[in-house]
């Protein structure tokens, strides 16, 4: 019958080809309509972005620099009926954020009130309890970004966190509530500082302006090789001239490399200083 | 069939031949894709809390050299060396190695720059064309700059160059002609900082299409698609490789190319693997396959790191010419790596490369375009002669044809999904529309350049074949 038909093997391959080719026909057809999809989402949600920000940047002007007390601000309907949504919270504390780190004294604090009484604050501390690391992140990178202390316990109870961005962002957030004597806390601890977490660790502190710690001495005696590095640059940076004998030792004493280049770098500097 | 039974065998055995060789193609795509996809993911998701910056608050960040080859670049060079000094980073100088040019690009640099010649103490730790002339400025504004004089010895010679006079421990090996993201050392540097038990030893970037973009003063100010239907082909061409294709293979740990418009090195483990090697046309993927065989014949743990952000953009061929220059090129490129590290076909001493990368180097970016080729030619005898049906002919090539569509939409959508750099539905539209109209237009070009790469190969040509470049503005505004 059909098996010794000697054109039914190709009709039977035939039929494969066309369903194949309907698969990815459809398929690439699928990739185009969600690729226009994509833009065309993105594009509403610009839009629905620039009106949310021109609201923000008028109400938070309003409470800076008129005075207005921050309740009239967060009972404005214009204010509090935006603020069931996400993105518009999400808006809100990265604007506050960004005046947060170009403004000091009275306006700082206002800001900080601001964020606290107006429940952003509540938001970001729920993004602490989510599961995805990548909001937890953002959560203590808002309440640090803050100066919000009372979530430094909170912060803090991630430490130990299985994901190594969460373990960073904690010890930028410790830095950045309570100052780099907190580092001190890591001396006994095997977590590895590589060179991309001290730049940014130097990079907060010379950007805030993080005064220094009184306990280099703890930190130069970490068990923590990363630690000592990272105390050397400190030293550096802060150029607490009363440590570069006790840094001369440690360049005689130590076979790390890593360390006796920057135990180098920092004296040669002081010697061009003086 | 035909009645005969040894000609019924051959078209069997050629049939099935093809189609599992044609499966294989599209399903390693396809995987290739998903695992790009997967890792793109987890790459911006990572990226979204870095600040570059933060690196430039480290006194010792990675010093660097970038070297740049030159040859007859007179008429931009002056330009072309402003813009590189401007990059965003700290610890960096720029060697300009002239390689024997026969115009004014010499006299041109001593001008802009205040160039005085400087004592030569030139360690040549890879062996070079003779180099005349180092100079250095007097102004020091312009104290990161070095220039070598040499005599001409091609691009590989002239990086062996630039890697001799280097002083510093990091090399960026770029075309002077590219226009770089300001941060790109920046971004290039960061995986030497976190690296703790593997050494990495390179790190690359992606490489867009500039056609049609808008440049001022060596920067790039608008991403546009390009309105030459043969560079926006390139455009389709480029998101496919650089974002399907090697952020799998650097999830794999089967990084073979870096590409040689940007990408940076440990200068040491380049030296002591010998350097550029100056016979053949590939010399950015002979090298880095190289410096890999090198770190595993010495058992020493290592990483070579791809980033996926558009860093560095160049400009594509708009001529057919020139195209097939290029692709012959970049095939003879292939064959000599491919024939010089031979042994590391199915070696299971090198792990991924030599059980995955290299064989699929060797059978589907080399063999490709040779069974595609043949494939095409037999199935149309075959059809000819009424053994296979015209209707399963251009049902087959209708599947060839929406797949090939397929994998330029999952490329769009994937640049969608992350870096949306064709920001207005214009662009968009155009590089659906050449999506379309690539396979028909471009792929059959590129197989017959490619044919062209293995039949100059055989008769012995080791030229780059003249790549001529309209050039950007890189005046400063």
């Amino acid at each position: 019958m059909q098996y010794n038909d000697p054109t039914y093997g190709l009709q039977y391959f035939e039929e494969i080809l066309i369903g194949v080719i309907l698969i990815i026909g459809i398929s690439a057809f699928l990739f185009f309509f969600f690729t226009f999809y994509k833009r065309l989402k993105r594009l509403k949600e610009e839009r629905i972005k620039t009106a949310y920000q021109k609201i923000i940047d008028h109400q938070l002007f309003v409470y800076l620099f008129e005075d207005k007390p921050r309740e009239v601000i967060i009972e404005n309907p214009e204010f509090s009926n935006n603020l069931s949504s996400n993105l518009f919270k999400r808006l809100s504390i990265k604007s506050i954020i960004s005046l947060h780190q170009n403004y000091s004294g009275t306006y700082r604090k206002k800001l900080e009130n601001f964020y606290a009484d107006s429940g952003l604050s509540d938001y970001s501390l729920k993004r602490l309890n989510a599961s995805y690391w990548v909001h937890i992140v953002e959560g203590i990178r808002d309440l640090s970004g803050m100066n919000y202390q009372q979530a430094y316990p909170r912060i803090v109870s991630y430490k130990n966190h299985k994901n190594e961005m969460v373990r960073t962002e904690v010890l930028l957030g410790m830095i950045k509530l309570k100052g780099v004597a907190e580092i001190t806390k890591f001396t006994t601890s095997e977590l590895f500082l590589n060179d991309w977490v001290q730049s940014n660790i130097l990079y907060l502190i010379k950007n805030e302006h993080i005064p220094p710690p009184g306990n280099f001495e703890e930190l130069l005696n970490s068990k923590n090789g990363s630690v000592v590095v990272l105390a050397v640059r400190l030293i550096n940076h802060y150029q607490i001239a009363e440590l570069y004998q006790t840094l001369s030792g440690f360049y005689q004493k130590t076979t790390n490399k890593k360390l006796k280049r920057e135990i180098a770098l920092t004296l040669k500097k002081t010697e061009q200083i003086s | 069939m035909t009645g005969t039974e040894t000609i019924d065998i051959f078209i069997q055995v050629f049939n099935f031949f093809i189609l599992i060789f044609a499966i294989f193609v599209m399903l390693s795509y396809l995987i290739l894709s998903i695992i790009s996809g997967i890792s793109l993911k987890s790459y911006l998701r990572h990226n979204r809390f870095v600040n570059y910056n933060a690196l430039l608050s480290l006194e010792n960040a990675p010093r660097v050299s970038l070297i740049a080859p030159a040859y007859n670049e007179g008429k931009t060079i002056e330009e072309n060396v402003r813009s590189l000094l401007a990059i965003n980073y700290n610890n960096f100088d720029v060697i300009v190695v002239n390689d024997g040019s026969k115009d004014n690009s010499i006299p041109v640099l001593i001008k802009a720059f205040n160039l005085v010649e400087k004592p030569l103490h030139y360690n040549e730790r890879i062996p070079t064309k003779k180099v005349k002339t180092v100079y250095k400025s007097t102004n020091p504004s312009f104290s990161r700059l070095i220039v070598v004089d040499k005599e001409n010895g091609g691009k590989a010679d002239a990086l062996n160059t630039g890697m001799n006079i280097s002083q510093n421990p990091y090399l960026v090996c770029i075309d002077v002609d590219c226009i770089m993201d300001k941060d790109v050392l920046l971004k290039l540097a960061k995986p030497y900082l976190e690296e703790s038990n593997k050494k990495t030893i390179a790190t690359g970037g992606v490489i867009r299409i500039a056609n049609s973009c808008i440049i001022k003063s060596g920067k790039l100010i608008k991403v546009k698609a390009p309105d030459n239907l043969l560079a926006r082909s390139q455009v389709i061409e480029y998101l496919r490789a650089f974002i399907l294709g090697r952020m799998a293979w650097n999830k794999l740990d089967g990084l073979l190319i870096i590409s040689g418009a940007f990408g940076m090195f440990d200068r040491e483990i380049a030296i002591q693997a010998g350097g550029y090697y100056t016979n053949t046309v590939g010399e950015d993927m002979e090298l880095i396959v190289r410096m890999r065989r090198y770190m595993i014949d010495r058992k020493k743990d290592y990483h070579v790191q791809y980033i996926p952000d558009p860093l560095c953009w160049t400009e594509a061929p708009e001529s057919y010419k020139i195209l097939g220059k290029q692709r012959s090129r970049w095939m003879r490129g292939t064959m000599e790596t491919l024939w010089t590290h031979r042994k590391m076909m199915f070696n299971p001493k090198y792990k991924i490369l030599g059980m995955l990368s290299y064989p699929y180097w060797l059978f589907f970016e080399y063999y490709a375009p040779i069974i595609e080729t043949i494939g095409i030619i037999i199935t149309f005898i075959l059809v000819i002669f009424g053994i296979i049906s015209w209707k399963f002919f251009f049902l087959f090539i209708l599947l060839v044809y929406l797949y090939a569509v397929m994998f330029s939409m999952m490329a769009l959508y994937a640049e969608e999904a992350t870096f949306k750099r064709y920001e207005s539905l214009k662009d968009l539209r155009k590089l659906t529309f050449i999506a379309l109209l690539e396979p028909i237009i471009f792929h059959p070009f590129t197989v017959f350049s490619a044919l062209k790469g293995n039949w100059e190969k055989i008769i012995g040509k080791k030229s780059w074949g003249e790549m001529t470049r309209t050039g950007f503005d890189k005046r400063p505004g």
